[in-house]
């Protein structure tokens, strides 16, 4: 799966908005790299003039001062100091947005980040996701507070099923109970008439029809789950609370193509926000086809998109 | 008095009867699916007690799940025998061979069990062998269609110099004269030792008075006199049982070993028509399937009505079944076949 790495800086790239540098050294104000060494006397000190600079290595971030970029020796000024970079160490420059969100250790930098623009395309992809509840014999309601935070609504329960060979549709499965022979898949459980119950913070399965006595094992709920919500963290998979992609490492389910074309919809909106025109035209224009493009996407969520329209209805009107 | 019948005027002995078993099997081979079969020889080991039959004839990879809906389970042997179930929607496993029952079959102190291996089990569709709640079963349809077939029998009595028999026992005289066809006996010097009976020229008549119902004889009989009564009885009344023989009966045949007199080709095409006839009137009351399924059975009971089931019940009644012999064809019981439907 694409790590938090892996992922800023391909949705950097799409929006032309990176320079990926492996540091030689550095100082606690400066971070030098062979590959910001240009030999044309025409390059000028302002080149990276206010570029966040992160060193993904260390996970550090600051802006570069203004006028600092020395050519002859691939050197840029950063402001306020940090700690000295090592050889080897992985930096980042972009300019529209800074890697990742702030933090002690990032003090200036609050602004929209790409860390936190992934992690709101998460929240629009949906990501399926099988919960495994232990079978309680004669139960009718099984609790679902630990995932109160995103099971909130009943289009979150089922996945989407193949029509039948008629053509005819078929509605979302949405539960499983084991079948009749031990280590046999899970079996449809629909039939029990499941719903959710959306009682605020304390959500609820309910069966219509309970496990008769002596019933064990597992039942299993097929839910659409937001990806910020599942995420590995050092190659475990867990429940996450509110930060979803946090570490280099982190990794979530959707492929790296779909984070990417969702994301690249949120930045872009950012940016229509912002005013700022691209090399191409205006950041405005672009929205319609990044919405075009996310869309398209099976498991994109439209419903759940801030605005109140999407953006080419927005722009018709 | 009637003395316990001679035989029943059928083809056949006693014990070649068809049972109710039977019967309803070779109903539910025509009125829609059947199989007999046992439960496999690997048993249930996992998921819900008492959901799953698993049957090796129901292996097949490639069928959906909703094979069997509308399907019925019912158990011969076993510790569940007796027991009925309705198969459960979407709830075939191809690949083991299971179907899953609507409700969980139980066992002792009624508590949810899986069948045990190889316990026979049949399979209907789309009725139950015997009724579920408010859906009727292939034994009421059996047992409706042996109500209006009627079958020859014969009643003896001994004379006691009148001309007056009670037909107290004989509860299942209930349509007067049009149910007796003469008497047989040996007057006129011949001996019921060596002679067979004869039909008495003198016309016997059932008088009612209330709850009095008696057989007047055209002639008096004497103390050593005996003589039949030709009759006509539903064939639900004459029952044989493995324990009580032959015997005129008001439940009517209840266990599967029971038998009546009357051969599966009389039974079945009425409780086809009645059956048929059932199902069109549960059809219109489905509120679960489509219009466009409704229509589709609709068509198929009609067209099975009346090209074939009708008219072989229609044959029954007019060529086939014992009738008075002075009568044209006999029609009081095809009148009284159907629940108000004109056949055909």
């Amino acid at each position: 799966m694409p790590t938090h790495q892996a992922l800023r800086e391909a949705l950097a790239y799409s929006l032309d908005d990176l320079s990926v540098n492996t540091a030689s050294s550095g100082t606690s104000s400066t971070v030098v790299s062979a590959s910001l060494i240009n030999g044309l006397s025409i390059a000028s000190t302002n080149r990276f003039d206010g570029a966040y600079v992160f060193n993904a290595t260390k996970r550090l971030q600051r802006r570069a001062q203004n006028g600092s970029y020395l050519r002859a020796s691939g050197t840029v000024t950063v402001d306020p100091t940090w700690t000295s970079p090592s050889a080897n160490d992985r930096i980042e420059f972009s300019w529209l947005f800074p890697a990742i969100g702030s933090d002690v250790d990032n003090p200036l930098l609050a602004d929209t980040s790409y860390q936190s623009i992934l992690n709101e395309a998460h929240r629009l992809l949906m990501t399926p996701r099988r919960l495994a509840l232990p079978i309680v014999p004669d139960a009718y309601s099984y609790s679902l507070a630990t995932y109160a935070a995103w099971l909130d609504r009943e289009e979150r329960f089922g996945w989407p099923q193949t029509p039948l060979p008629s053509g005819e549709p078929r509605p979302p499965l949405r539960l499983l109970e084991p079948g009749p022979f031990a280590g046999s898949a899970p079996i449809p459980a629909d039939w029990r008439r499941p719903r959710l119950n959306l009682n605020a913070d304390t959500p609820t399965l309910e069966l219509e029809i309970p496990f008769a006595a002596g019933t064990s094992g597992s039942l299993y709920l097929q839910t659409m789950c937001p990806a910020d919500r599942w995420i590995a963290v050092s190659g475990v998979w867990a429940e996450t609370v509110n930060d979803g992609l946090l570490n280099e490492s982190d990794e979530s389910r959707p492929s790296l193509q779909e984070t990417v074309t969702v994301a690249r919809l949120v930045a872009i909106d950012y940016l229509a926000a912002r005013g700022v025109t691209s090399a191409s035209g205006r950041w405005a224009d672009q929205l319609p086809a990044a919405w075009a493009k996310a869309s398209a996407i099976r498991y994109f969520d439209a419903s759940l998109w801030r605005g109140n329209e999407p953006p080419q209805l927005a722009r018709a009107g | 008095m009637p003395h316990a019948l001679v035989v029943p005027a059928v083809t056949g002995t006693p014990t070649t009867f068809p049972t109710l078993g039977e019967q309803y099997r070779a109903l539910a081979d025509q009125l829609g699916a059947y199989l007999a079969t046992s439960t496999s020889d690997r048993g249930v080991s996992a998921g819900e007690p008492g959901r799953w039959v698993i049957v090796n004839e129901f292996r097949d990879d490639d069928e959906e799940r909703d094979r069997f809906l509308g399907g019925w389970l019912n158990v011969l042997t076993g510790a569940q025998a007796g027991n009925q179930r309705r198969l459960r929607r979407s709830g075939h496993e191809g690949y083991h061979g299971a179907v899953a029952v609507a409700s969980v079959l139980r066992g002792s102190n009624d508590v949810p069990a899986n069948l045990a291996e190889n316990v026979a089990v049949e399979f209907t569709h789309p009725l139950p062998v015997r009724r579920v709640g408010m859906t009727k079963g292939l034994v009421d349809l059996v047992r409706e269609a042996a109500d209006r077939v009627y079958v020859e029998t014969r009643l003896s009595f001994d004379g006691d110099g009148s001309r007056s028999y009670s037909l107290q026992n004989a509860n299942w005289l209930t349509q007067g004269n049009v149910q007796i066809d003469g008497i047989w006996d040996w007057a006129d010097g011949t001996s019921a030792d060596t002679d067979p009976a004869r039909r008495s020229p003198y016309r016997p008549e059932i008088v009612t008075n209330g709850s009095t119902v008696s057989l007047t004889t055209g002639r008096t009989y004497g103390s050593t006199q005996s003589f039949e009564l030709k009759a006509f009885v539903q064939a639900s009344r004459l029952v044989y049982t493995s324990s009580g023989g032959w015997a005129y009966s008001t439940a009517g045949p209840l266990n599967d070993s029971d038998q009546v007199a009357a051969p599966v080709a009389w039974i079945l095409p009425v409780a086809m028509c009645l059956g048929l006839d059932y199902l069109l009137g549960l059809n219109a009351k489905d509120r679960a399937i489509s219009d466009t399924e409704r229509d589709r059975r609709d068509r198929d009971y009609n067209r099975r009505l009346e090209t074939r089931w009708g008219p072989a019940m229609r044959d029954l009644f007019e060529r086939v079944l014992p009738r008075r012999d002075a009568d044209p064809p006999r029609r009081y019981a095809r009148e009284t076949a159907g629940s108000g439907r004109r056949w055909p």
